[in-house]
């Protein structure tokens, strides 16, 4: 750990004047005009309007448990199919490969409608709901909109770690390992997936980043009450405040994973030295 | 008495790529005795570090054992599962590799590292992994166990990494090493620091240490017998006197002339590629090959290793016994 | 390096795919042997062999073979083929602007750090693009709502809303990219050799840039495409829309249909009738799936041929 205080400030300083300009620029680029209409610390969804505070709080938490349990399940999951893709043949390996590349060109909106449609349409032949497909009154859902955020995540876990994998898979200490009469699937576990884990933290930003634009298009397709929605409903101000709450935490978790990886990467380039 | 400990005969070891097949090892045998440093000499690409990884069946999946047997101990390697394999490699055969630098997990600290074959194996119980995990840092000669025990590899220098290995060689006690290379990435000035440990061990321990090398000098100094390899052949074996003093295998000889003799300073050095094979011949009979080069081809004539002296081989070609030498 | 790219199956593979599916959207009334105005006229009712009534749009696949019609009866087959052609020339149009704007920026000063859109690309992390699309073209809808403008002009600012939201981050990845190829031991060389600047730009610099600006245009018209999904959804249409009532007198569902064919289009005007007609929704995000594979495929070819370059 060598986070600073100091650096994370400065980006956070950035991050605001973004926000700021974000906000302002529309206002104007086409006349400031069109959002006198609407008080300021309010949303509205449909043509009601809503007071933000406090009900963004409650979103917010509702949100980020989606988001958190997808990934968290997403990572699991990519970490134990990445284990037993192993275990398989060569070939099956590469089909495997090329199933990802295959699946990985879904749009998230596609995988979205289709889960959706797929449960209405399981509901309506066989009377079985798997789940609840949209928010019933003061009862949010939870299990529909994890499983389906953390299914293109666990996709491209599962293929960066297959890569990693194979890289990993060659290096000589795995040879090592065996000359000293470890198994394969001990090195398997407690080598190459340790380093494979390590390696995983340089994709955060990528994975965080198109999580978030996926959990937008969640929200809005099975009409959660989440703080995207929230987000898509403000102008100005109250617009500002919302995407700074997104960006405070998720840059804090960007900022101390950054310092981590750039200490590792420094070390290297002393020993290449 | 036949007290081998290891032996190897007439190994054959192929790869398999898109169908076509390389022989990488045509037909080597030989024995390593109780007690002995056996010198396996040649260049690179001749097939060393290929009947080194045979031995303890880590090749390569595309590699392939096609014939020959392997005995350790009077027990045959080549039919044991992997699981009685397993048993085999780290506690009784272990094996220093080439590669120091990459050789060891950048992500876990070195005194774990060391100790995981003990673990593994069961041989020493959980609580005193890190007395021993330090007890062989300093037989390895660190001054410091227990500040390098909490080390990661990035913070250790090349030498240092080579003695880990070392240490994680020699920690089930085994009775035979096979050090593969252990010098090449290291300074001149670890080399032989390096090389003493693995001589210690072997003379505290009564074990055999398999020593491959290109290295002349190095054989010189540790080695009690040497087979010199060459093209997945070995052309020649004899005790580590007679090498020297007799070499007649015109690879052999070409060996040893590219070390550079301060004697005679005056005189250019020479390369392999300076010394012509070709009429060449020793009692009649023309060696093989008969000429230097990397293609497989010039093995196609069946050959054979030929008692010349007592204890000391050569390979000539079978068949061609009468050779025309001029002059 | 094009040559090298005819060797991968998988790039051949994806750009006849694409191109075969442009030249059919542009030739499908020949091809088919339809009617154009026909194919795609509204359908009222559905009526059987002696002239009754069957059904009221939308019509299933079953009904209307091959995929079934929308709210107005048109048939969704005929729509996503025509839809095809503007769809893929609307997302290319505006990948390649975006990298040519944002190359274009970079170059004028290129040790610049561009601290102002730095701060942008920071705050763009956090909000996923389609919301950013939305808040401009929401204004840019308000504004038009209020101070009438004409339809080119609408889909000019329309067009430049969709490329400036690309612009940023591409910027920085270019004076990243350009830093790091003016870092390598060559270019000193090349100075120290006492070359000017433009030689080194025009001879090292963009040669190099060029191989990653192919792959880096691929995939922007993959997120072009997927902003596109995602704008429909949202119904902001491309080409604008206008606003039909449907629905019986008591009960008036204002719906917004769009007034270019594009898929994105024809997803957003269906999306309130998802679960009554899920194929509506489904044929063009399946077009879309096929198209965006289409493209990886591409790009797999392209980063294919990269690391062969490589080694």
């Amino acid at each position: 750990m060598n986070f600073s205080f100091r650096s994370y400030l400065k980006r956070l300083r950035s991050i605001i004047f973004g926000i700021l300009i974000i906000g302002i620029m529309p206002a104007l680029l086409f006349g400031t005009n069109t959002q006198v209409e609407q008080n300021v610390w309010e949303y509205s969804i449909k043509n009601f309007k809503y007071p933000l505070f406090p009900d963004v709080f409650e979103k917010y938490q509702y949100s980020m448990t989606i988001f958190f349990g997808a990934l968290l399940i997403g990572l699991t999951a990519a970490l134990i199919l990445t284990f037993f893709t192993t275990l398989l043949p060569r070939f099956l390996q590469r089909v495997v490969y090329g199933l990802l590349t295959f699946f990985e060109s879904l749009p998230d909106l596609f995988i979205v409608v289709i889960l959706q449609f797929g449960i209405i349409y399981i509901y309506r032949s066989s009377g079985v709901l798997i789940a609840n497909v949209t928010n019933v009154y003061n009862n949010p859902i939870y299990l529909l909109p994890i499983l389906t955020l953390s299914i293109l995540p666990t996709i491209q876990l599962f293929k960066i770690a297959l890569l990693l994998m194979k890289d990993e898979q060659h290096k000589p200490y795995v040879t090592v390992g065996r000359a000293i009469g470890l198994s394969r699937s001990y090195i398997t576990i407690v080598h190459v997936f340790r380093n494979i884990l390590t390696s995983l933290v340089q994709y955060y930003k990528t994975i965080f980043v198109f999580m978030l634009s996926n959990l937008f298009i969640v929200e809005y397709v099975f009409n959660l009450n989440g703080i995207m929605n929230i987000l898509l409903n403000t102008k100005g101000v109250a617009f500002m405040v919302t995407a700074l709450m997104i960006a405070i935490p998720f840059s804090l978790l960007f900022e101390i994973a950054e310092s981590n990886t750039i200490k590792g990467n420094r070390q290297e380039g002393v020993e290449a030295a | 008495m036949n007290q081998h400990s290891l032996q190897i005969k007439n190994l054959r070891v192929s790869f398999h790529k898109n169908k076509e097949r390389t022989t990488a090892v045509s037909d080597v045998s030989l024995q390593i005795e109780k007690g002995q440093t056996v010198a396996l000499i040649g260049e690179s690409g001749s097939g060393k570090s290929i009947t080194s990884l045979s031995i303890l069946q880590l090749l390569p999946p595309n590699g392939e054992i096609e014939k020959g047997t392997i005995t350790f101990n009077g027990k045959e390697l080549l039919k044991m599962t992997e699981k009685e394999m397993r048993k085999i490699r780290g506690n009784e055969i272990s094996m220093i590799f080439q590669d120091a630098i990459a050789s060891l997990n950048p992500g876990m600290k070195v005194g774990v590292q060391i100790t995981e074959g003990l673990k593994y194996h069961k041989l020493v119980p959980k609580e005193e992994l890190k007395t021993e995990a330090l007890q062989l840092l300093e037989q390895v000669g660190f001054k410091n166990p227990a500040q390098v025990y909490n080390q990661y590899p990035d913070q250790l220098s090349g030498g240092m990494k080579q003695r880990i290995l070392i240490a994680m060689a020699i920690s089930c006690k085994p009775k035979l090493i096979i050090a593969d290379e252990p010098t090449t990435s290291l300074d001149v000035t670890i080399q032989r620091q390096v090389l003493d440990l693995i001589d210690h061990y072997k003379t505290d321990l009564d074990a055999s240490v398999l020593l491959i090398t290109h290295d002349f000098g190095v054989v010189a100094e540790y080695a009690d017998w040497v087979y010199v390899m060459l093209g997945g052949h070995i052309v020649e074996s004899a005790d580590v006197y007679t090498t020297f003093r007799n070499p007649l295998h015109p690879y052999t000889k070409a060996l040893i002339g590219s070390i550079p003799n301060p004697e005679n300073g005056q005189e250019r050095l020479k390369s392999i590629q300076d010394y012509t094979f070709e009429d060449t011949g020793y009692e009649g009979r023309k060696f093989a090959p008969a000429t230097y080069t990397y293609e497989s081809s010039s093995f196609d004539a069946p050959s054979s290793l030929v008692e010349v002296e007592p204890m000391h081989y050569v390979r000539f070609y079978e068949d061609e016994r009468k050779v025309v030498t001029i002059g | 390096m094009m040559i090298k790219l005819l060797k991968q199956p998988q790039a051949i593979i994806g750009f006849l795919f694409i191109t075969s599916l442009l030249a059919f959207s542009f030739y499908w009334p020949n091809l088919l042997d339809v009617n154009k105005t026909e194919a795609l006229k509204l359908q009222d009712f559905l009526y059987d062999d002696e002239g009754r009534i069957i059904d009221a749009p939308p019509y299933t696949p079953s009904q209307v073979p091959p995929l079934g019609s929308d709210m107005f009866g048109k048939h969704i087959f005929y729509q996503v083929i025509d839809g095809a052609k503007y769809t893929i020339l609307i997302a290319l149009g505006i990948a390649l602007f975006r990298i040519l704007f944002s190359v274009g920026i970079t170059l004028i000063n290129p040790k610049s750090n561009f601290s102002f859109l730095n701060d942008i690309v920071q705050a763009t992390l956090y909000i996923p693009t389609a919301i950013l699309t939305f808040i401009f073209m929401n204004s840019l809808i308000v504004k038009q709502s209020m101070e009438p403008m004409s339809a080119l002009k609408f889909i000019i600012i329309q067009c430049l809303i969709l490329i400036g939201v690309g612009i940023p981050p591409l910027i920085s990845t270019f004076s990243n990219e350009i830093k790091a190829i003016l870092n390598k031991d060559y270019i000193t060389n090349t100075f120290a050799l006492g070359s000017n600047k433009v030689y080194v730009y025009y001879k090292h610099v963009l040669p190099e840039l060029s191989t990653k600006l192919v792959l880096l245009y691929a995939q922007q018209v993959v997120q072009t495409l997927i902003l596109m999904a995602h704008l429909g959804v949202l119904a902001i249409f491309i080409g604008g829309s206008a606003i039909v009532v449907l629905g019986d007198i008591f009960a008036p569902m204002p719906v917004a249909i769009p007034l270019a064919g594009e898929w994105a289009g024809i997803i957003g005007m269906n999306f309130a009738k998802i679960k009554a007609a899920p194929w509506t929704i489904i044929t063009p995000l399946t077009c879309f799936a096929l198209l965006i594979f289409a493209l990886n495929l591409i790009i797999q070819g392209i980063q294919n041929c990269l690391e062969t370059n490589k080694s």
